[in-house]
């Protein structure tokens, strides 16, 4: 008798529990309509579909907001956002500093951090910017489900860049323990265009990079290639080239595209590979030229086959020479 | 016995030998220091990166007159051309000054002048670039080396 009771309970709260499972899939993300490029310092408005249901009761609920932005953005200061809904419109505004997730010792942004992370972007000089509803609800477990359209609109920074964009949807009385209870969203790759600097990549691996980071052409500069990163038409090669172009301050083009022992990368271990060179010597400037900026490719011995910014396909790599 | 006479014996002439020690130093004068002749650099570091050997400077040289210095081949050198060089103190430099042919002032990399394994070493700290990165050179003179 006793063995069947406790069956039976344990039928119960199966039952309760897969309840509880099934209406814990209470915040979600269905839909972002978002562009996919602006000019650098353009107000861009981006249209969020969320819907919520409420599966235990949570007095005085507030909607909560999160985006994340390139820290150059500097998104707080112009970030602007409202929603409409089935229970009620209204304005969003910052949450405050020291806001916290119910059950979080982290605040929302970092909280958010935590759990989402960057998404797909390689560069962590992100930052979530974190608003809640100007209103609170009641919410009580059975209430019927919320269908929310969340505008928000911000402005680009300057800095010429590419990244993805995430959005986070919850509640301020939800916890943030299990991906169920909040809505996330990471756009594809985003462009700031005609801002300035060269383009910052946050979508691809840093297929290449140039050190020092800020350089003259009076420098030595290091150009690393990481072929592990990313498979490439050079993934076997057992030879590597760049193929550069500088461009002087009077945009003159100076074009170094061959495969010789000036051009040759040294393999560094595994697929990494680099070049050390003066800019003043490996394009033979004239006395009074200056190289404002560069333009590279790595290629093969034969010169036919060469890799970009996006591995086969893509732009040259840019590098500017500037004292930052 | 013997012991003491060879102790005595032994103290007398170090005595006598320090003496003559004495008597030489009176006579000594610290020689001006000199760059003449041919350097080449032997060492590179970027930012604290050894770069040695990374780029290939191997024909770059400095050659020296008791005032002046001329470049041969081509580095991101602190000079890259002609002009007078001269020392703050020729006994004891502490500091090496560079003018460029035309130009207005003085170019002071940091400096060391250091014997190094029997050798003559000139370590030159500057910038040719952004002042952010910051190289260091060591020089020894041409005909040290084998070539």
């Amino acid at each position: 008798m006793r063995i069947k009771e406790f069956l039976k309970n344990v039928r119960i709260l199966v039952v309760m529990a897969l309840v509880i499972l099934v209406m814990a899939t209470c915040i979600e993300i269905v839909g972002v309509e978002q562009p996919g490029s602006a000019n650098a310092g353009e107000q861009i408005t981006t249209i969020i579909h969320a819907t919520m249901e409420p599966y235990y009761d949570q007095p005085q609920s507030r909607l909560i907001v999160g985006f994340l932005a390139p820290k150059s953005w500097n998104a707080a200061s112009t970030l602007e956002i409202s929603y409409t809904s089935n229970i009620g419109n209204g304005t969003m505004r910052p949450v405050s500093a020291t806001a916290k997730p119910v059950s979080s010792a982290k605040t929302w942004p970092d909280a958010i951090m935590e759990k989402i992370g960057i998404g797909g972007n390689y560069i962590p000089d992100m930052e979530w910017i974190v608003f809640q509803s100007d209103r609170a609800y009641d919410q009580a477990e059975g209430s019927p489900g919320i269908t929310a359209t969340i505008t928000l609109k911000v402005k680009t920074g300057m800095q010429n860049l590419q990244a993805k964009l995430g959005y986070f949807v919850g509640s301020s009385q939800q916890d943030l323990s299990d991906p169920k209870y909040y809505g996330a969203y990471f756009s594809d790759c985003f462009q700031v265009l005609n801002g300035t600097g060269d383009m910052i990549d946050f979508c691809n691996p840093p297929i290449s990079t140039v050190l020092p980071t800020s350089v003259t052409d009076n420098d030595i500069v290091t150009i690393s290639f990481d072929n592990d990163l990313v498979p490439t038409r050079l993934s076997d090669a057992s030879e590597v080239f760049l193929y550069a172009t500088a461009v002087t301050t009077t945009s003159d083009t100076i074009k170094v595209e061959e495969s010789a022992e000036k051009t040759a990368l040294t393999q560094i271990g595994g697929g990494k590979w680099r070049i050390d060179f003066w800019p003043r010597q490996f394009f033979d400037l004239k006395p009074g030229q200056v190289i404002d900026h560069i333009l590279y490719n790595f290629a093969d011995k034969t010169g036919s086959i060469h890799v970009y910014n996006q591995g086969d396909t893509g732009d040259d790599f840019i590098k500017t020479l500037i004292c930052k | 016995m013997k012991r003491l006479v060879v102790a005595f014996v032994a103290g007398l002439s170090l005595l006598v030998l320090s003496c003559q020690r004495k008597d030489a130093l009176e006579g000594f004068k610290e020689p001006i220091k000199s760059l003449k002749g041919s350097w080449k650099i032997i060492k590179l570091l970027r930012n604290g990166e050894d770069m040695t050997g990374r780029v290939d400077f191997s024909k770059f040289r400095i050659v020296f007159t008791d005032s002046t210095f001329e470049t041969q081949d081509r580095a991101p050198f602190i000079v890259d051309s002609v002009g007078q060089w001269r020392f703050d103190d020729p006994q004891y430099p502490v500091s090496l000054f560079f003018k460029e042919r035309g130009a207005d002032t003085e170019l002071e990399p940091k400096f060391k002048y250091l014997i190094v394994g029997g050798v003559r070493n000139m370590i030159l700290d500057f910038s040719p670039g952004c002042v952010k990165n910051t190289y260091q050179y060591t020089l020894v003179p041409a005909s040290d080396l084998a070539e």
